[in-house]
C-alpha cells in the first residue's frame, strides 16, 4: 500500500483471566495514509489503549492477538526483535496515558526526555539536552531549567504529561500514538500540546486516542470504538457534527455543551451475537439482533443496521 | 532548597538524641535491677561484716554519690572511652569489648558481605524469572530458613557437618601455635561453619524481599513505557529496575546488622568461639553489671551506626525520601 504509515487487519485482542476469555478487539480494520491525523474515541474499556498496546506488540505476554499490523508495509509480528526495538520508540512512539506513573521515580525527568531522544536520534548528549529543554520551553514547561532537573513526583500530572508529549515532539517518529494526551490540561496548555502533536502527523501520522470530542475535531479523521469494534469512522467534521450511529450520538449528547444527557444502561459484559450495542441502542430494530459489518454512508463506514445512504 | 549535607547533619542530630537515650537506659537499668553490686562480689556476709570495707568500695567504684553524680560520672567516662572495670574478668571492660569485639567483625563482616552480594543476584534474578528453577529452589527454602530459630539452624549445621561427617572442627576460633599464613587457614577452616550458617540467614530475609521488590518494579508502569520506547531488556533492567531496588536493597542489609549482630551472640555460643556473644553470655552468667553495661552499649551502637548509614545511603539513592525528610522537617 503506497503511503500508507499503519494498516491494521482484522486485529483480534483476547485476555485470558482465570480461564474465562475476555475479548478487548474484535476485528479491528483501520489505514493511516501519510500526513494523516486520526482520533480514537470512545468510551472506558472499548479497547482503545488496547488497540495502541497492539501496534507496538507490547501484549505478547498477557493476550492472544490475531490478525495483522502493518508499519510501513512491515508486519509488526513477523519481524525480528531487534527491528521490533528499532520501530517501537524510533519508529513509532507512544505517549503513554497515567502520566503519574510513566516515568522512572528515581530519574529526573529531562534526563528522561534526553536519554530517549539520545537513543531514537543517535545524537550526543549535549545535544539531545538542549534539543529537550528547547522542546519542554515550547510546551511551555517553565522554567525550563529547573523543569529539567526536577524528579517526577515533585511535577504536577499536567506538567508530566506535557514531559510525555515532549518525548514524542522532539523526535521524528513516522507514527505517534498519544493515549489521551491533553488529559489534566487547562484550556491554553491544551492547545499548545495538541498543535504540538498535530505537526508530528508531517513526518508520518497521529493517532490521538482521546475522550475529548473538542480535540478529536482538530484531527481530520476521527474514529468511534464501542466494545472492541469501530463503529463509525470517516472525517472528523461528519462524524462529530453529522453524526449517523446511534452510539456516536449518544456520545455527542453526553457532552457537557451539548445537554450532558448520558447514554443509557451500562456496557454489557457478554455482547452476544448481534449488534454490541443493541441493549443500550434507542433505534434497535429486530434486525439488530445480527451482527452488522462497517457500511460506506452518508461519506464515512458506519455500523449499523438502521442508516439508510 | 536544603542540601543534601543539612540532610545529613539532620539525620546525624536525631541519632545523637537517641545515643544519649540508651546511654541512660543503659545506665537506669543495672541500677534499678535488685541487688547491690558489691554485695554480689563479696556475698552476703559482707555487709554485716565489715561496714567500713564496703564504704571504702563503695568510695573507689563512685557508687557513694548520688544517682546524678554517678550519671554524669558515667557520660563523663564514656567521653574518654572509659567503660568501666570488670569485676567476673578484672580487666578494663573497654579491653575486652575490643578483644571480642574484632572476632565478632570477623563472623558478621563476611556473612553480610557475602549474603548482601548472593541475595543481591540471586532476588534479582528470581524476580525478574518467576517461576524458573531456581526460583522454585530458593524461595521456598528461603521462607524455611527466615522461619527457622537461628540456633536450630547452627544445631543442625554443626551435627551435620561437624559431628557427623567431621568436615569441619567442633568449634573454637583457631588451633594455637600457628603464625601467617598457616593461622589464616586455620581460622578459616574454624569460621568457615559459623560465617556459612550466618550468611545463610542474611540471604534468606534478602532474598525474599528482593525478589518481591523485583517483582513490583518489573511489573510498574513506567517499565512497560520503557519498553514502548524500544529499550533492550538489558538496559530496562539495568538502568530501571535495579536501579529502583537499591533503596529497599540498603534498608534491608542496616535491617540485616541487626540480624546478624543478634545470630553472631547465638552462633559464638553454640560454636564455642570467642566474642561480644560469649562475653554477654559470661557477663549476664555472672553479674557482672559494667561489663553488661558495655557490651550492650557497643552492640546497639554498632545497630545504630549501621542504620545511620542505611538512612543517609536510603536518601542518597531516593529523592523521595529525601523531599518528604525536608516536608516533615517544613511542617515543624
Amino acid at each position: 500500500m503506497n503511503g500508507s504509515v499503519l494498516s491494521v487487519r482484522d486485529l483480534r485482542v483476547n485476555f485470558q483471566t482465570n480461564g474465562s476469555k475476555v475479548s478487548a478487539l474484535n476485528g479491528v480494520d483501520l489505514d493511516l495514509a501519510q500526513g494523516e491525523s486520526l482520533a480514537l474515541a470512545g468510551e472506558s474499556g472499548s479497547g482503545k489503549s488496547v488497540l495502541a498496546f497492539a501496534v507496538l506488540r507490547l501484549l505478547d505476554d498477557v493476550a492472544d492477538v490475531e490478525g495483522k499490523i502493518l508499519f510501513e508495509g512491515e508486519d509488526v509480528y513477523q519481524m525480528a526483535h531487534g527491528r521490533l526495538l528499532d520501530i517501537r520508540g524510533k519508529g513509532i512512539c507512544l505517549v503513554p496515558q497515567s502520566p503519574g506513573t510513566a516515568f522512572d521515580p528515581l530519574r529526573k525527568v529531562g534526563v528522561q526526555i534526553s536519554d530517549f531522544i539520545r537513543k531514537v536520534e543517535q545524537i550526543d548528549a549535549a545535544d539531545a539536552r538542549s534539543r529537550s529543554i528547547t522542546e519542554m520551553d515550547r510546551l511551555g514547561l517553565r522554567p525550563v531549567k529547573d523543569t529539567y532537573e526536577n524528579y517526577p513526583h515533585r511535577m504536577s500530572g499536567g506538567m508530566l504529561e506535557r514531559s510525555l508529549i515532549a518525548c514524542a515532539t522532539a523526535t521524528s517518529s513516522r507514527l505517534v500514538i498519544a493515549d489521551e494526551p491533553t488529559k489534566g490540561l487547562d484550556r491554553r496548555t491544551k492547545d499548545i500540546a495538541l498543535s504540538a502533536l498535530l505537526s508530528t502527523a508531517e513526518n508520518g501520522a497521529l493517532m490521538m486516542i482521546t475522550h475529548d470530542l473538542t480535540s478529536a475535531k482538530r484531527c481530520e479523521r476521527t474514529a468511534i470504538m464501542y466494545c472492541g469494534e469501530l463503529v463509525e469512522i470517516g472525517p472528523s467534521e461528519s462524524v462529530i457534527e453529522d453524526s449517523v450511529h446511534p452510539y456516536t450520538k449518544g456520545l455527542i449528547r453526553s457532552m457537557p455543551e451539548r445537554g450532558m444527557t448520558p447514554i443509557p444502561r451500562r456496557v454489557r459484559s457478554d455482547p452476544g451475537g448481534g449488534c454490541r450495542f443493541y441493549s443500550r441502542c434507542n433505534e434497535a430494530s429486530e434486525k439488530c439482533l445480527f451482527h452488522p459489518d462497517l457500511r460506506m454512508m452518508r461519506g464515512r463506514e458506519v455500523r449499523c443496521w438502521n442508516v439508510d445512504a | 532548597m536544603l542540601s543534601g549535607r543539612s540532610f545529613i547533619l539532620r539525620k546525624i542530630l536525631r541519632y545523637c538524641v537517641i545515643i544519649l537515650i540508651v546511654i541512660t537506659l543503659n545506665f537506669l537499668i543495672p541500677r534499678v535491677m535488685p541487688g547491690d553490686p558489691l554485695i554480689n562480689v563479696l556475698g552476703e556476709d559482707a555487709a554485716l561484716a565489715d561496714p567500713a570495707l564496703i564504704a571504702k568500695l563503695e568510695l573507689k567504684y563512685g557508687l557513694d554519690s548520688s544517682l546524678w553524680d554517678q550519671y554524669l560520672d558515667y557520660i563523663g567516662a564514656l567521653f574518654q572511652f572509659d567503660l568501666g572495670y570488670s569485676i567476673d574478668k578484672s580487666s578494663q571492660v573497654s579491653e575486652l569489648i575490643s578483644e571480642n569485639m574484632c572476632n565478632t567483625l570477623l563472623l558478621i563482616l563476611p556473612a553480610l558481605a557475602i549474603s548482601s552480594a548472593v541475595s543481591l543476584l540471586t532476588g534479582s534474578w528470581c524476580g525478574l524469572h518467576r517461576g524458573k528453577f531456581l526460583d522454585r529452589l530458593m524461595t521456598p527454602a528461603s521462607i524455611i530458613i527466615y522461619c527457622m530459630p537461628t540456633f536450630m539452624l547452627a544445631m543442625i549445621a554443626l551435627s551435620t557437618f561437624a559431628f557427623h561427617l567431621q568436615w569441619f572442627p567442633l568449634g573454637h576460633q583457631s588451633s594455637s601455635g600457628l603464625s601467617g599464613l598457616k593461622a589464616f587457614f586455620d581460622t578459616l577452616y574454624h569460621l568457615a561453619l559459623p560465617i556459612t550458617v550466618l550468611t545463610i540467614i542474611g540471604i534468606s530475609g534478602k532474598h525474599l524481599v528482593l525478589r518481591n521488590s523485583v517483582m513490583q518494579i518489573a511489573d510498574e508502569d513506567f517499565i512497560l513505557v520503557a519498553r514502548s520506547k524500544g529499550y533492550n531488556e538489558e538496559t530496562i533492567v539495568k538502568r530501571h529496575v535495579l536501579r529502583n531496588v537499591l533503596p529497599p536493597f540498603i534498608a534491608m542489609v542496616a535491617l540485616n546488622v541487626g540480624l546478624l549482630v543478634e545470630g553472631a551472640v547465638i552462633i559464638e555460643i553454640i560454636f564455642s568461639l570467642n566474642g561480644m556473644g560469649t562475653l554477654l553470655y559470661d557477663a549476664v552468667m555472672y553479674r557482672d553489671y559494667p561489663l553488661i553495661q558495655g557490651c550492650f552499649l557497643v552492640l546497639t551502637f554498632t545497630v545504630l551506626i549501621s542504620n545511620l548509614v542505611a538512612d543517609i545511603l536510603y536518601g542518597l539513592a531516593d529523592p523521595r525520601i529525601r523531599d518528604s525528610a525536608r516536608c516533615s522537617e517544613e511542617i515543624r
